[in-house]
């Protein structure tokens, strides 16, 4: 411990200065994903806020907290923020920005510039689009359907929209210079199949980006012309489709679905693995999963359309395309499972979160494949049951996951190390919040209790109950790794270089690392996950207690 | 380390690398533009899918020996701006302030024809937005109006990427005169050709669409 | 030099025949034309002018992969736009499939 203090180490933190203005201007991707990940964390707690009182305006039938157009404005704010700011961007553009550099042994990403350029029209976008939200009130809900979100609603749609199609362009950017980086930035020996999964995962994510959000953009830019010069375009009146714009829609928007797992999935084979202390079972399957998941989620989107008046046919064939998506997904979970299976396992905080990643994602996943077969769609969709199915998609997975990363490599990224008492509980706690927030709205929606109502017949109020009771636990339990993760910032133990004894590039270099990653470039001799080899890292920190 | 060549950024080993990447980062960029025009050809094939015969009405009403003559227009400027690309790889520095200034030029030609096939249209009132009269000769006049909406929908977002271009050729100039590294400039002049050349790509699409397809 | 100038040569005689083919007024043959000749020019533009044909595999990749995903956003749209039309002139009531005959109709036997 000593001569870890008296030993000047460069570090990424306070070398090249730490006034405001220095970061503001920073082109060192770990200092970027620092300011992601504040501005994320602010976007996430603006977007729970609202869920909040969502949840207390459901909590009794009667719709006495919140009007009506309030509650629509309320569901119309939740899903945007948390959608398009949040989870999009969450675990790429703050773990991938920091590790993929450090992961494949490269100085910094392909573009640097292009890096803080991008989260400069994230920020830029994210806040026009709130204030817009905020001022003039969007109803249209996240999706901003025509024709009802071009020739109907009212308030700042036009804005919101307009915000909307400024942040993808921070997404395409980021592809960009992840697909750029990982193709030209890999270190001498770091060949394809020694990737970690986790960079995999974001290569994958960021093709995704590429090949998506432009249509997306285009999109956006054609309602926000209808909306604001009436150069109509998907306006049944001039015989144009609005049911196109679904399809552009979720062409974009069902492959997002994959832009906001995928990188989760890859957080979780590298916790799984670690704290398993085995190598990742089946690695090129795992590889060839992520691969084929981002290919085949570009198949489906029309399973959002089946009551949506598209053809027949195609109801059919996004149907069946739909089913496909299951196969590489149910390869990855069986894949964890088998790494799991008689390995070393560590219940350490970021384990506990891969371990509800697992579960909630699992099951997430069967359902939707319910929501995927036409006839049961018919019967649930616009539920309660479609709500829960993609929150434990996007909260139950990809927060847990984005949580367990954050936790996992929270050493690298500050040096200490936090409470982990705190962290468990913490753990544990948003996983049991977030149960009986969500699973009581499987019942209830099974039931037939609609989606988007502020009022609602007495007889689901039990599971309205318990489902606001578990939103009230969750969000407690997402205020503690804020605390607890900021707390160590101040008083936290040293985390040693590699406090996990993981394998992995970014844990050979110090913590946290020098402004170019580095000391010395890294030679890579060995696959990733190599757990099994009597020369593994060992945990590199006082063992607690 | 300290032989490290001046155009050389931090992040890359040697020259290669950092051509490499900044040649795939341009073309990964346009596979992003591909998607971009091809989302809003989709939705033209789509409009016209459903009314062939307005769209077949439509592109009569347009000029199309104006659209040839643009089209003419913006070829000649690709083969200016390849030309230019040529130059400075051989360090010809007068060639390539002669063949970018061309470019320019025949980039703003085509964007003073389209500004004049636009006032031709708005005075016949073909323009059905901004609460303008709007005229139509045959039946499908609210077909008519979404034929013509496309019709400034693409070509307008057309005109816009050829502003950047005029925008990224005026800057390639600038940094023709002044720049010292060479292996600098021709990336650059690289990247600004490859972004012409697509814009003009797109065009060669748009034009017979819009135009001749009757 | 000597082949941006051939290209040059090529693009404006297939710019003579698009509008040769579009002065024909051949209804549906004239699209399949116009695009054929449209995909040739881009063709050689993106060969020589962008110099694709000098360029690596990802380059390459990435400069075909996004007209494959056109591809695909094209063919899954029209999944559903070409096969809507079923039912476009009717009624918007809901109407009762009649049974084809007796014996299948019904669910005893």
């Amino acid at each position: 411990m000593a001569d870890r203090d008296t030993l000047p180490r460069p570090n990424y933190l306070l070398d090249g200065g730490t006034t405001l203005k220095r970061w503001l201007l920073t082109t060192d991707h770990k200092r970027v994903a620092w300011l992601y990940m504040v501005s994320i964390t602010f976007f996430f707690l603006l977007g729970s806020a609202a869920a909040l009182l969502m949840r207390l305006e459901l909590l009794t039938p009667e719709g006495d907290l919140l009007t009506a157009e309030m509650y629509n404005r309320m569901f119309s704010l939740h899903g945007i923020i948390m959608v398009w700011f949040f989870l999009v961007p969450a675990i790429p553009a703050t773990l991938g920005n920091f590790l993929i550099p450090l992961m494949i042994g490269a100085k910094d990403l392909a573009f640097p510039r292009l890096n803080l350029l991008s989260w400069y029209i994230y920020a830029f976008g994210a806040a026009f689009t709130v204030w817009a939200t905020v001022a003039g009130g969007v109803d249209t809900g996240w999706t901003f359907y025509t024709p009802l979100s071009s020739m109907f609603a009212n308030g700042n749609v036009s804005a919101a929209i307009l915000g909307v199609f400024i942040v993808g362009f921070s997404s395409i950017l980021t592809g960009i210079n992840f697909i750029v980086t990982v193709h030209r930035m890999r270190a001498p020996g770091m060949t394809w199949f020694r990737l970690p999964l986790f960079v995999w995962a974001n290569y994958a994510t960021a093709i995704i980006m590429v090949l998506a959000t432009p249509v997306l953009a285009i999109t956006l830019l054609l309602v926000f012309v209808e909306r604001a010069f009436g150069i109509g375009i998907f306006d049944p009146a001039l015989g144009g489709d609005p049911l196109l714009f679904q399809h552009l829609f979720w062409f974009y928007s069902h492959p997002a679905v994959y832009i906001m797992i995928l990188p989760g999935m890859g957080v979780v084979s590298e916790l799984v693995a670690c704290f398993a202390r085995k190598r990742v079972f089946g690695y090129g399957l795992m590889a060839g999963s992520i691969l084929a998941i981002a290919f085949l989620g570009f198949l489906v989107w029309g399973h959002h359309m089946f009551v949506s008046g598209q053809a027949a046919y195609a109801g059919l064939m996004f149907g069946l395309l739909s089913f496909l998506v299951a196969v590489p997904s149910a390869i990855k979970v069986f894949n964890w499972t088998a790494t799991l299976f008689r390995g070393s396992i560590v219940l350490e905080t970021g384990m506990l979160y891969a371990l509800g990643f697992i579960g909630l994602f699992t099951i997430g996943g069967l359902t939707g494949l319910m929501l995927a077969s036409m006839a049961i769609d018919v019967h649930v969709h616009d539920t309660y049951f479609v709500v829960a199915h993609f929150h434990y998609i996007m909260v139950g997975g990809m927060v847990m996951a984005y949580l367990g990363g954050l936790h996992f490599w929270w050493p690298k990224l500050t040096g200490r190390l936090y409470n982990e008492f705190w962290g468990r509980f913490s753990a544990v706690a948003i996983f049991v919040g977030f149960n009986l927030t969500f699973f009581p709205q499987f019942i209830m929606g099974y039931q037939g209790m609609p989606r988007r109502y502020h009022s609602y017949t007495p007889e689901y109020e039990p599971w309205h109950v318990l489902s606001s009771a578990g939103a009230v636990l969750l969000a407690i339990g997402y205020f503690l790794p804020l605390l607890n993760l900021g707390w160590s910032m101040l008083r936290g133990r040293a985390a040693g270089d590699n406090p996990w004894g993981a394998t992995g590039l970014e844990w050979r270099t110090t913590s946290p690392p020098p402004p170019h990653n580095f000391r010395n470039p890294p030679v890579v001799q060995r696959e990733a996950y190599d757990y099994g080899s009597d020369d593994a890292p060992v945990p590199d920190r006082e063992m607690p207690r | 380390m300290s032989e490290r060549p001046e155009a050389l950024r931090f992040q890359f080993e040697d020259l290669d690398q950092q051509r490499a990447a900044d040649e795939f980062g341009m073309w990964v960029f346009l596979l992003t533009e591909v998607l971009f025009f091809g989302a809003l050809f989709l939705v033209y094939a789509v409009a016209r899918w459903n009314h062939p015969e307005a769209f077949i009405d439509g592109s009569h009403l347009l000029n199309a020996t104006l659209g040839t003559v643009n089209t003419a227009i913006l070829l000649t400027s690709s083969l200016a701006i390849a030309v230019a690309d040529l130059a400075v790889r051989e360090d010809a520095r007068r060639l390539a302030r002669w063949m970018l200034s061309a470019t320019l030029l025949l980039g703003l030609a085509f964007l003073a024809v389209k500004g004049y096939e636009y006032l031709l249209e708005y005075r016949h009132h073909r323009v059905p937005f901004l609460d303008r009269p709007f005229e139509w000769p045959g039946p499908d006049a609210r077909e008519g109006r979404l034929f013509f909406n496309l019709y400034f929908a693409m070509t307008g977002l057309h005109a816009l990427h050829l502003v950047v271009g005029c925008g990224l050729v005026c800057a390639m100039l600038w940094l023709n005169e002044r720049s010292r590294l060479p292996a600098r400039l021709t990336a650059q002049v690289r990247a600004a050709g490859l972004y012409w050349h697509f814009v003009d790509v797109v065009w060669v699409f748009l034009f017979p669409l819009l135009y001749l397809v009757r | 030099m000597r082949a941006l100038l051939l290209t040059f040569a090529a693009l404006l005689a297939l710019l003579a025949l698009t509008v040769w083919i579009g002065s024909l007024e051949l209804g549906r043959v004239t699209i399949a034309l116009s695009l054929g000749v449209a995909f040739l020019k881009a063709a050689l533009i993106v060969t020589v002018f962008m110099h694709l044909r000098d360029a690596g595999t990802m380059i390459r990749i990435a400069a075909l992969g996004g007209f494959l995903w056109l591809g695909v956003l094209f063919w899954l749209t029209f999944g559903d736009v070409a096969r809507r039309d079923a039912g476009a002139d009717a009624p918007l009531e809901p109407t009762l499939v009649p049974p084809r005959d007796g014996k299948s109709s019904g669910s005893g036997e």
